[in-house]
């Protein structure tokens, strides 16, 4: 928090290195929520960009009332919002879906993870949109039931229950493949 | 494994990396961004400063416009005589009740900063920026609220406007004569009628006049700059419609454009539906609520 806060104003006085820090902190993780939100690695790469461009473009006059992280995954999740909104999203099949990277270093494990993230993020998809963005935001995002409440508006209990039902679901799915 | 064997920590496992030439890509296209996005917005000393400057920030066009518009009314009590008289002016625009003041600049189609000030409604509204990087600032008196909104599609942020600044935005919903010590001419500044057709044609209508003159102090070099102010009015209502500012370092050269506001008048209610419209409605959530927009379902 204190090192986000570090970062931040450098960048709001127009430090690159700082962005880049930035950017390479996060990443990854915001890729991986933005993937598992739309099941469409292109798609995500492209959220991604626009949430980085549109972050450096505000940063002079941000004020942030929270952690850095999380208002990049709330900036992230608007964003595929807005992608799902204007183009009606057609999910892709999973055969035509993009590889999905994997952090390790082995090969062949990579291989084995890349197919597991095809097949999570394949089941994700079939969530409807609040439960899948719980379980995302809550897993991927680290974010606690009380953050994920705040960031949509809505109680707690409600929260706890689309990510409750939303396990179920991914459950019943995973163990029909 | 099978993933539903357990799903949260396979989720949790999930790790997607970016690609090379992606992080090439964002990194640009973010430095170029954050580079825009600094120069629109000057840089301030510290909190305190930044405190004590929210009026000039947020009156800057409005400043710029109306300075310009009171240092032509005195100086054509002195050098003018006919057309326009200061005390029309000055009446004229006392009595506007909505504005909308652009900033643009020299060449550019849209303008980088906007506000809409009403003081019917008692609400001023900002933006800076273009295309998806708008930035909309609504100071909202009635409510008691400052709502920014930096993206169509990002958090909505809201903070209460303490008493002070309240009492301030009261006393100047629209930019009136305080705003005229932002504009210091040289005594000796002289001010004529432009008779060009060409700059007439640039507000059909308008009555075209212009201020001269030189700065030399500030600079450790001594350099001199050349600048000329113009100012459109209109014939009939004696409103301002547009200014421009033009700059120049040397005296044989042409002065050249740097910025120009256009001035419009809505209404309202016109701008109860722009404020409606941008930021959803002006009864927000308690201050310390940031709602996330889009939540539809």
């Amino acid at each position: 928090m204190l090192e986000d806060k570090r970062l931040l104003g450098q960048l709001k006085r127009g430090d690159k290195e700082a962005l880049c820090q930035i950017y390479m902190e996060y990443k990854d993780n915001l890729l991986t929520i933005a993937t598992s939100l739309l099941h469409d690695p292109s798609a995500a790469e492209d959220v991604l960009h626009d949430v980085f461009v549109s972050f450096a473009a505000v940063v002079g006059s941000l004020r942030l009332r929270g952690s850095l992280r999380n208002y990049l995954v709330a900036s992230i999740v608007n964003r595929v919002r807005d992608v799902y909104r204007r183009k009606k999203h057609h999910l892709v099949e999973l055969d035509e879906a993009g590889p999905v990277a994997s952090g390790s270093e082995d090969p062949g494990q990579a291989a084995v993870v890349g197919e597991e993230a095809r097949r999570l993020t394949g089941a994700l998809a079939q969530l409807p949109s609040d439960q899948r963005e719980t379980i995302v935001l809550h897993l991927n995002a680290g974010m606690k039931f009380k953050e994920i409440a705040q960031m949509q508006g809505i109680p707690i209990s409600t929260v706890q229950g689309r990510y409750r039902y939303g396990l179920g679901k991914l459950r019943t799915i995973l163990k029909e493949r | 494994m099978n993933p539903a064997d357990n799903i949260e920590r396979s989720i949790a496992r999930l790790h997607v990396t970016t690609r090379a030439e992606t992080d090439k890509r964002i990194l640009a296209d973010s430095s170029a961004a954050l580079q825009t996005g600094l120069k629109q917005r000057p840089l301030r000393a510290g909190r305190d400063a930044e405190r004590m400057s929210w009026l000039i920030r947020i009156a800057a066009p409005a400043a710029v416009a109306a300075g310009i518009l009171l240092a032509c009314a005195l100086l054509f009590n002195a050098l003018f005589g006919k057309g326009t008289s200061p005390a029309e002016v000055r009446k004229a625009f006392a009595k506007v009740e909505n504005v909308c003041i652009a900033t643009c600049r020299a060449g550019a189609t849209e303008p980088f900063e906007q506000v809409w000030a009403s003081q019917t409604l008692k609400v001023k509204l900002f933006r800076s920026g273009s295309g998806n990087q708008a930035q909309f600032t609504l100071w909202d008196v009635p409510n008691k609220v400052k709502m920014m909104k930096f993206l169509t599609s990002e958090p909505l942020e809201t903070e209460p406007i303490t008493e002070q600044m309240l009492a301030e935005l009261s006393k100047s919903v629209i930019p009136s004569a305080g705003l005229l010590t932002l504009f210091d001419t040289p005594a000796d500044a002289q001010w004529s009628k432009v008779d060009d057709p060409q700059a007439a044609a640039t507000v059909p209508g308008a009555e075209v006049c212009e201020v001269t003159f030189f700065l030399t102090g500030g600079s450790p070099s001594g350099t001199v700059i050349y600048r000329r102010w113009r100012l459109f009015t209109d014939r009939r209502t004696h409103l301002p419609k547009r200014a421009e500012w033009y700059t120049k370092s040397e005296e044989q050269d042409d002065y050249r454009l740097e910025t120009f506001v256009i001035f419009s008048y809505p209404s309202a209610s016109e701008i109860d539906d722009l404020v409606t419209s941008t930021f959803g409605t002006r009864r927000p959530e308690p201050p310390e609520y940031i709602p996330t927009p889009g939540m539809d379902r």
